[in-house]
């Protein structure tokens, strides 16, 4: 099974096509003849607004073209790490009856019966270029001491098909962390909205091998002016995304500069949050899960992966009774500093994307890019500069 | 994905069995569970598809326990005690009252029928009544079938 | 908000209290809750129809790096100041450990800005149901009486009333494809002034009575149990909905509790810590009918 290994943009960069909005609907149907599950941003219906959501099309029509659709709520999480997932079941098997020696255990043996979840072939399309490069940087650990199977068969499973940004709002901050609204990482094609259609940048041999399945989509001539067009709109969005100070704030965590760990700052910064966990379950970088066990009754169950976060007070709650992070100052200068100290360290690429979600969500209003900015303005400014 | 098997006639038409409904009682031990005891002492023609967990009251009934007796596959349940007025610890039963009204209703509200939702009161002297309640109880189920939409226990480990 | 911030001024300048937690605006023009420890300080503090947040889940004793401030001020609107009622009676505060700073409210959004327009389509769906919106039982009360919120396009009572019209399948159809999406983060819970158990029993697993892995059967466990511990507690206050980021609609839920309980037990929340909460009180003659 392969690994979907970083993009290389630079080496061997084929030459931009071009697919029409037809086409794309086309490769749509295309993808759906062929049982391939095609997950594209959706909105639904919901009770005081609608809910932009990642979800699977049923048809090609379902498609949403629309360059100005917000951002799906949740993240591209959830299709490679499920919310909830049994890894395998128990049950125990009575001994036969012997004559010999009584049975070790007067239940039984105990087997285990692994479970089997589908991985079926997936393109999502229309992804945000945060989200997909996400996915590229959870690999890391994903990969680290063992190998997360599930995560890396539903991977080799999945094209993803990205499709660049047309607008950022205030909460965006992706160019900081190095990203952008055409950020090649985590994506196999790139497509750019242009008039009638999008500009398409193959990045990896997958992308590659995908527009070969379907050439005919992707066989009409790029228009200069439209590759033009698309470009000139990035270039601007990526100049209103720009933010000197929160670039060199992410710099100065990443480095560990400044004693960030045992700054004040943080009693300050945490008396807003609620340690309600939506950061968490919105973010696509975020991968912690807890192990539960379901027994139903004595003789059977199931064992299972389920998320969490380390904003809920029992996360790091020992047996004991004792909780090495007691308080929401101290949960929250984690899920800060292992974001961008800790997991930087360990695998040199800091695990946020910039996308904005815990912004926007955050009920009690905390806002990640203007506390990164606080924190650093509160650390030793002169162990900063060395 | 897990069908249940029926006999088949000879010209492949099912022939349903006869379904027996799981139904859990929840009962207080000094009035339903009396009643009960009294209905078996008196011969009384009873079916037997329930299972008693006996509680001291009606007032330590966590309406927890319900979900979860729907949750592990009961297809009715039945919840008794004393009548008011008459309960063993004074009050238990009026404060059980109003948390099973609640609860009622809220269930109604999420889409569980409520037909399989049984609340009664059984003293110790009402055994025939017990016995007409759970015959009772056994045929509505048996009309409405096994409990469907509530999502099973996942044996299978699957989901 | 001249008033709120004359009063907060004067209590921090004259010692009575250590913090006020207000409203204030960040450079986006979101409303956010604000914690004020200096006098100079307390002309952030706005109030207007972006403030949304109940701020009384603040003084949940959990919340211990706030209660390590010290005595506080807390800015309430009429909901809040019911949550703080509600942790009267429950004796989760005494009364003279705090100073509310009531604000008479004429509405507020759904959301918490930066637009800061009141009308039909940006009223908070709650506001319909709220029973009295000026503060009662504060230490100071301030801010011009307001007139009613618009009517908002969402009626919450209309909508219960048309999910009660369907079929107990349709029914249960419509809270699954809700309650599958759930994630069990418990924002719902961390954001409720009235989830204020020490421990939650979601989160006990000797014995674990509520599953806590996210499939439709645990959510179920937990949903029913959330708001069955609500019934005549909630406020209405809406933050739980808000909240919730998979948009389950859990205002419905509670929204039609607090009405039952008000049907049937002529109950409401109130601003009156004496007040018996509804599930903990009896009559003798509570209606029966549905027992056997």
């Amino acid at each position: 099974m392969s690994e979907h290994a970083p993009s290389s943009p630079e080496k061997d960069t084929p030459a931009p096509l071009w697919i029409s909005d037809d086409d794309l609907r086309g490769l749509v149907d295309d993808c759906l003849r062929a049982q391939r599950q095609v997950i594209a941003p959706m909105l639904e219906k919901g009770a005081a607004r609608a809910r932009p959501l990642y979800a699977p099309l049923a048809t090609a029509e379902a498609l949403r073209l629309q360059v100005d659709d917000p951002l799906p709520s949740q993240s591209l999480r959830r299709h490679f790490q499920p919310p909830s997932q049994a890894l395998f079941r128990w049950t125990f098997e009575k001994p036969a009856p012997t004559e010999d020696q009584p049975p070790e255990n007067p239940l039984g043996k105990v087997a285990l019966q692994p479970a089997t979840p589908a991985f079926p072939p997936t393109v999502i399309l229309g992804a945000r270029p945060c989200d997909a490069a996400a996915l590229e940087i959870v690999d890391q650990v994903m990969r680290e001491d063992r190998r997360d199977e599930s995560w890396f068969s539903r991977r080799a499973a999945t094209v993803i098909l990205t499709r660049g940004c047309t607008w950022s709002d205030a909460s965006c901050f992706c160019t900081s962390l190095g990203l952008g609204p055409d950020a090649p990482q985590g994506s196999d094609l790139l497509l750019l909205p242009a008039q009638g259609g999008h500009v398409v940048r193959v990045l990896t041999a997958k992308g590659q091998a995908f527009v070969a399945d379907h050439a005919p989509r992707f066989a009409a001539p790029l228009p200069d002016h439209r590759r033009r067009e698309a470009e000139a709109a990035l270039a601007a969005l990526r100049q209103d995304l720009e933010n000197k100070p929160l670039s060199d704030a992410v710099d100065h965590l990443r480095q560990g500069l400044g004693g960030a760990f045992s700054a004040a700052i943080w009693d300050e910064v945490a008396l807003r949050c609620h340690g309600c966990g939506v950061c968490a379950a919105l973010c696509p970088t975020c991968y912690c899960f807890d192990i539960v066990e379901e027994p139903h009754g004595p003789k059977e169950g199931v064992r299972r992966m389920k998320w969490d976060t380390c904003q809920d007070p029992i996360f790091t709650l020992h047996g004991s009774g004792h909780n090495p992070r007691p308080n929401q100052s101290s949960r929250y200068r984690q899920r800060v500093l292992h974001k961008f100290s800790v997991y930087p360290n360990r695998f040199g690429q800091v695990l946020c994307t910039g996308c904005g979600r815990c912004v926007r969500a955050c009920p009690a209003g905390m806002d990640l890019a203007e506390i990164l900015l606080q924190v650093d303005g509160a650390l030793d400014h002169a162990a900063k500069k060395s | 994905m897990s069908q249940e098997s029926h006999p088949t006639t000879p010209e492949g038409a099912p022939h349903p069995e006869p379904f027996q409904p799981k139904i859990v009682a929840f009962v207080c031990n000094w009035c339903t569970y009396a009643g009960a005891d009294l209905a078996g002492t008196s011969r009384l023609k009873m079916a037997a598809n329930t299972r008693l967990i006996r509680l001291p009251c009606t007032g330590r009934i966590d309406p927890l326990f319900i979900t979860k007796a729907f949750e592990q596959g009961a297809d009715g349940v039945i919840v008794s005690g004393c009548h008011p007025a008459d309960c063993h610890y004074a009050t238990g039963n009026l404060h059980a009252r109003r948390r099973f009204a609640v609860y009622r209703e809220l269930m109604a509200f999420l889409g569980i029928d409520l037909r399989r939702l049984v609340f009664s009161w059984v003293s110790a002297s009402e055994g025939r009544k017990w016995a007409d309640l759970v015959n009772e109880t056994v045929r509505e189920l048996n009309a409405l079938g096994p409990r469907n939409a509530y999502p099973a226990v996942d044996r299978e480990g699957d989901q | 908000m001249k008033e709120i911030r004359e009063v907060a001024s004067a209590l921090l300048s004259g010692g009575q209290v250590d913090w006020v937690l207000g409203y204030e605006e960040d450079a986006k023009g979101l409303v956010k809750p604000a914690f004020i420890t200096d006098p100079a300080q307390a002309a952030r503090l706005i109030f207007d129809p972006r403030c949304v947040h109940n701020l009384a889940v603040y003084l949940l004793p959990g919340r211990r790096h706030v209660r390590a401030l010290g005595r506080g001020a807390l800015v309430v609107k009429a909901c809040d100041a019911r949550a703080v009622a509600g942790l009267l009676r429950e004796h989760q505060l005494q009364r003279d450990e705090l100073v509310l700073i009531g604000v008479r409210c004429g509405g507020v959004r759904q959301d918490p800005g930066p637009d800061a327009v009141l009308n039909e389509e940006s009223v908070a769906a709650r506001c319909a149901l709220c029973p009295e919106r000026t503060p009662q039982r504060v230490d100071h009360l301030v801010g011009p009486e307001l007139p009613p919120p618009p009517a908002g396009n969402r009626d919450l009572l209309r909508e219960i009333a048309e999910l009660e019209a369907l079929t107990s399948e349709a029914r249960f159809a419509f809270w699954s494809k809700h309650f599958s999406r759930c994630v069990r983060c418990h924002a719902c819970r961390q954001v409720c002034p009235l989830c204020n158990c020490t421990r939650c029993i979601a989160d006990k697993s000797q014995p674990q009575f509520i599953e806590a892995a996210p499939h439709l059967r645990g959510n179920l466990a937990w949903n029913i149990t959330r708001a069955l511990h609500l019934a005549g507690r909630c406020v209405g206050c809406g933050e739980c909905e808000r909240a919730c980021p998979v948009d389950i609609p859990l205002a419905l839920i509670n929204a039609k509790l607090s009405h039952f309980m008000h049907e049937r037990y002529a109950h409401e929340a109130s601003e009156d810590p004496e007040q018996p909460s509804p599930i903990g009180d009896f009559r003798s003659d509570d209606d029966q009918e549905f027992i056997r």
